[in-house]
């Protein structure tokens, strides 16, 4: 048995300060209402400390046999450097994505979303990238504006939003007279 | 009984419904046929959109997409030699040997047909189960089901990877998370931290999408090729594929039983049943250890015929006690409770018609998917060759859009962000997810039994015979699963030695 600083351990810690966390929350709780979580956190916190044994003597990257999982395996080929590089990546995208919601509404972010992914992070063509941008909106305005009826949520800057919303509307109420 | 399958088939024969139906069965043949995604991933995105329809029109679409994923799978796993979804990676084994040696036609044939007669198996076996579980599952109460909902998280958790212990902290981590909110029995708020948004508790979708979804979806883009890129070729043979698939009509069967047998223990389900009936049918068909492996069709009809039929065996635990033996079948569980319908012997009774035309669904949605996989083979083909640049911003942008639908708050975007965060770690660290998603959808309803039979029978809950009988198979469960986990781990132990040793003498030799 050697001991093995490792990432996995790392993820290990994180789940367990974090069942620390919640089990220590529950003490201010009435009796009723506390029960469950700490039958369920007490037990999870014990569990977690054996995982973390099993992750730093084990001498494994928490990288098990994945055979009998309910998934497909996880890509071993790929550098771990290379991984974190995408993975980052694609998580940018997405809080890129979250920010511009922010900012100017979901009407908007959607599209322009498609059209800089596909045209500057995939290296797509611009007329793929317009292809898709102008599908998507049709898409959006169709399904979820026309048929689902979503309240979007204001941007900090509402007023492109508002101004294609009332251009779909205006076209409704001309399309089918109320 | 029979009335209620018979008014459960003409509430499907509604056009509105059936048409749901298709649309499940298009988006399911499409999912299964692109490597990495699958019907999971289909159906958390669906989950929101069905909010609005009545329950008939709900578990058409939804089972419509997970009935077919199996069928379509098998286009990859023959064309390319990559899985479409984990049910079918033994097809691999004969499926691409024939693609090679020209006869990808014959697989496909084969495999549509066996699918079609499994799956149609799977919901004639739940159609059958409900008259035997009924006096059953009526004879439960609130402890009984309290221990069912611990032994079906406990098994999937033990049995859904090799590492037992994560599988269980996954689980109760899902347990914690189903915790947050309001306790319905006190008012106490539970770790909400202040936030308006938490006080009706985690949304099941942004948690299912982002535990499923986005992960598979960066590690797709992470891999950054195309999902598979082997020039799909001309098929011919289809016919002879469907005529096997007669002539081992017996084998198809006993792959069914297999397969359903699989899908209704939870814990186990997609990535084992195809090996399981593989393995079945090397053991039980003749000659089977010379051919199989080198494009024997009776090594696509087994794998294939079971996968389609585990998810009757599957829908069987769901519907009857409430414990969803898989991650889908607990996003089904979670649409159920959203309908307003509650698993367990509403279902075999009140509801009755509800879970005939789950049944119905599932059995015509195989023969729809069978259809359009024979029409659309070439199709599907082309769909698993997408490039995954233009898949990831299109999953991204649906993802986000079907997540804001679980409340239409900001909150849903970042329990999303949170979950897929949580569920790419536990990805990459071989953390197994579905116990996760089980413990979050069980949360509330176990919470509540506990508390029912606490109140109502002090501390002699646990003396009820069947308690204690759940008591038994769960300590069992989890004794099985630890023991298998440790052999596992010494088997690959024994191949990183052996390699290390080989490579150490070809050093040697150099």
């Amino acid at each position: 048995m050697k001991f093995k600083a490792n990432p996995g351990a790392l993820f290990t810690v994180v789940v367990l300060l974090l069942m620390v966390g919640l089990v220590m929350t529950a003490k201010q709780w009435q009796y009723q209402a506390r029960l469950f979580p700490w039958t369920i956190g007490i037990p999870t916190m014990l569990l977690c400390f054996l995982q973390l044994g099993l992750d730093l003597f084990r001498g494994k990257d928490g990288d098990e046999d994945v055979a009998g999982m309910m998934d497909l395996p996880v890509d071993r080929s790929v550098p771990v450097a290379v991984v974190i590089r995408r993975a980052l990546n694609i998580f940018g995208w997405i809080v890129g994505l979250y920010l511009s919601i922010w900012i100017i509404g979901f009407i908007l972010s959607v599209p322009l979303f498609l059209l800089l992914y596909l045209g500057i992070q995939a290296g797509e063509s611009w007329k793929v990238a317009v292809t898709y941008m102008l599908v998507m909106m049709v898409f959006m305005i169709g399904v979820f504006e026309m048929v689902l009826h979503i309240p979007w949520p204001p941007g900090l800057i509402n007023g492109p939003q508002e101004f294609i919303l009332g251009l779909v509307e205006r076209y409704l109420s001309g399309l089918v007279p109320i | 009984m029979l009335e209620a399958a018979t008014v459960a088939f003409e509430n499907l024969l509604v056009p509105t419904r059936l048409g749901y139906l298709f649309i499940g069965v298009l988006m399911g043949l499409a999912l299964g046929a692109i490597p990495g995604l699958g019907g999971l991933v289909g159906l958390a995105i669906l989950l929101p959109f069905t909010f609005d329809m009545d329950s008939f029109e709900a578990f058409a679409i939804m089972i419509g997409l997970i009935s077919v994923t199996s069928t379509s799978d098998t286009i990859p796993s023959v064309l390319f030699g990559v899985p479409g979804t984990s049910a079918s990676q033994a097809t691999i084994l004969d499926g691409h040997p024939m693609a090679k040696k020209g006869e990808a036609g014959r697989a496909f044939g084969g495999a549509y047909m066996a699918s079609l007669l499994g799956g149609v198996f799977g919901s004639l076996i739940l159609a059958l189960s409900i008259p035997v579980l009924r006096p059953i599952v009526l004879a439960f109460g609130s402890p009984e089901f309290f221990m069912l909902g611990l032994l079906g998280i406990s098994m999937v958790a033990v049995l859904s990877g090799t590492a037992p212990v994560k599988g269980l902290v996954a689980g109760a981590l899902g347990l914690c998370v189903g915790m947050v909110g309001m306790d319905p029995q006190t008012g106490v708020l539970r770790w909400v931290f202040g936030q308006l948004y938490l006080w009706d508790g985690v949304p099941l979708v942004p948690v299912a999408l982002g535990i499923f979804a986005i992960p598979e979806i960066v590690d797709l883009t992470i891999r950054g090729t195309r999902i598979a890129d082997v020039p799909k070729e001309r098929l011919k043979g289809v016919m002879s594929g469907i005529r096997d698939t007669f002539r081992n009509w017996f084998l198809v069967l006993r792959c069914g039983v297999v397969g359903v047998f699989v899908g209704a223990i939870p814990g186990l389900g997609a990535s084992v049943v195809d090996w399981f009936a593989y393995g079945h049918a090397i053991q039980t068909e003749k000659g089977a250890n010379e051919t199989f492996g080198t494009g024997d069709v009776r090594g696509v009809l087994a794998p294939e015929a079971a996968n389609n039929a585990k998810e009757g065996g599957a829908l069987i635990p769901t519907i009857a006690f409430g414990v969803p033996g898989s991650a889908s079948m607990a996003l089904l569980l979670g649409a159920m409770t959203i309908q307003g319908l509650t698993p367990g012997s509403a279902m075999l009774t009140k509801d009755l018609a509800v879970t005939y035309t789950m049944i119905w669904s599932l059995a015509i949605a195989n023969i729809f998917g069978t259809i359009l996989c024979m029409l659309l083979t070439n199709t599907l083909a082309k769909i698993a060759m997408v490039r995954i640049n233009l898949l990831t911003p299109l999953v991204v942008v649906i993802v986000i859009l079907a997540s804001f639908q679980a409340t239409r708050h900001w909150g849903d975007l970042w329990s999303l962000l949170f979950f897929s965060l949580l569920g790419w770690f536990m990805k990459r660290f071989s953390w197994p997810r579905p116990p996760l998603i089980l413990g979050l959808v069980l949360s509330g309803i176990i919470e509540n039994y506990l508390f029912i039979s606490i109140s109502r029978y002090g501390a002699t809950w646990m003396l009820r015979p069947i308690v204690m009988i759940v008591m038994l198979l769960i300590a069992a469960s989890l004794y099985y699963g630890i023991r298998n986990a440790r052999k596992a781990q010494e088997l690959q132990q024994m191949r990183e030695g052996q390699i290390e040793r080989e490579q150490g003498g070809e050093a040697d030799e150099v």
